[in-house]
């Protein structure tokens, strides 16, 4: 395995939510848990940066609205069916109020393209990578679309950056570089969305 | 240790009727703050619109909890988060509206250069020391 970085060329205005560690892109993409394979991996953290804007030169605000109509949906219609012992269906006006419009606003960065770095097998990472056309939240809206991946020999290991700071969160118990890093909890491992997961780490300053 | 574990251990598992434990924090905290809870005033209600402020020494709320919890209702809110986040030991902040919060909005502060005021679904994260009220 070799330390290298991966680079996403955008077209589009990307939005982040959290980290987008490479190990965590890569997961998705395959549909699993694990893949050590790929990316170095030590009893459980992945050698795999979070994703690092490059050439960031605006962020813009992205907001959404879902518009959740319960006459329109079943699944909706069921999660605010009424607690009747009938099983009325029936849905009064102040149920409805619980569904409606729901905005959702987000923060999309404009930037050249997205880097991460990691120690593994570049080119097996690539061969992955290089069918996913659009990366992080609102892909369907347009949003970071790629329009090619790349990757070089790097310097860095995916967890250590070139000042001695954390690439990616990692446990604090196994931080070993030193620095005066603010500890806060964050998700370390997959699954990410997991509670369970989290633990006092340090993190990127970036994010 | 994540957010709703330390919650529980320093505050939830005091206000969690027995028989409703499970052992997992995560599920014990969400079941926490779906069910009716004693007051001191002999009626029930759900855990919100509130402050509270835990820390493994002591928790401090505005929620008019049954004295057999422990709680400190001594302090105000603003006093309160500035002892906490003082101590030099990790403590969890909540500010509960109307809505019901969940295990995944709880997370603990390690740092006051990172405080995290953990609301139903939206975290506010913020240098305490950097307060104008600041004095280490």
């Amino acid at each position: 395995m070799e330390t290298f970085v991966l680079r996403a060329l955008l077209r589009t205005p990307i939005i982040r939510r959290g980290f987008v560690t490479l190990d965590a892109l890569l997961m998705a993409t395959l549909g699993t848990g694990d893949v050590s394979h790929l990316v170095r991996c030590e009893e459980g953290l992945y050698f795999a940066s979070a994703g690092f804007a490059v050439d960031a030169t605006a962020t813009q605000r992205a907001s959404f609205v879902a518009s959740m109509r319960p006459e329109h949906s079943p699944q909706w219609l069921e999660v605010v069916r009424s607690n009747t012992l009938d099983g009325d269906l029936k849905i009064g006006l102040s149920r409805q109020r619980e569904g409606g419009n729901i905005i959702s606003a987000y923060t999309a960065t404009v930037a050249k393209a997205i880097e991460w770095y990691a120690t593994g097998e570049p080119q097996s990472v690539l061969d992955v990578m290089h069918t996913v056309g659009f990366i992080g939240k609102r892909r369907t809206a347009g949003f970071g679309e790629v329009t090619h991946w790349e990757t070089e020999p790097g310097d860095l290991d995916g967890l250590v950056g070139y000042g001695n700071e954390p690439l990616r969160p990692i446990p604090t118990e196994r931080w070993t570089s030193g620095g005066d890093w603010v500890p806060v909890e964050a998700a370390w491992k997959a699954p990410y969305w997991d509670v369970r997961s989290r633990t006092r780490c340090f993190v990127p300053e970036a994010f | 240790m994540n957010g709703p574990a330390f919650f529980m251990r320093h505050a939830g598992y005091r206000l969690l009727p027995a028989g409703r434990k499970t052992g997992d924090a995560v599920a014990d905290a969400d079941t926490l703050f779906g069910v009716s809870l004693p007051l001191n005033t002999g009626k029930t209600l759900r855990l919100s619109s509130c402050w509270m402020v835990v820390t493994p020494q002591w928790a401090a709320t505005s929620f008019k909890a049954v004295a057999e919890a422990g709680f400190r209702h001594d302090i105000e809110r603003k006093v309160a988060i500035e002892a906490a986040l003082k101590s030099g030991e990790p403590c969890v902040l909540l500010a509960l509206g109307k809505r019901t919060m969940t295990a995944r909005d709880i997370f603990v502060t390690h740092d006051p250069r990172a405080a995290r005021l953990c609301s139903e679904g939206e975290v506010k994260t913020f240098n305490a020391t950097l307060e104008k009220t600041w004095t280490s």
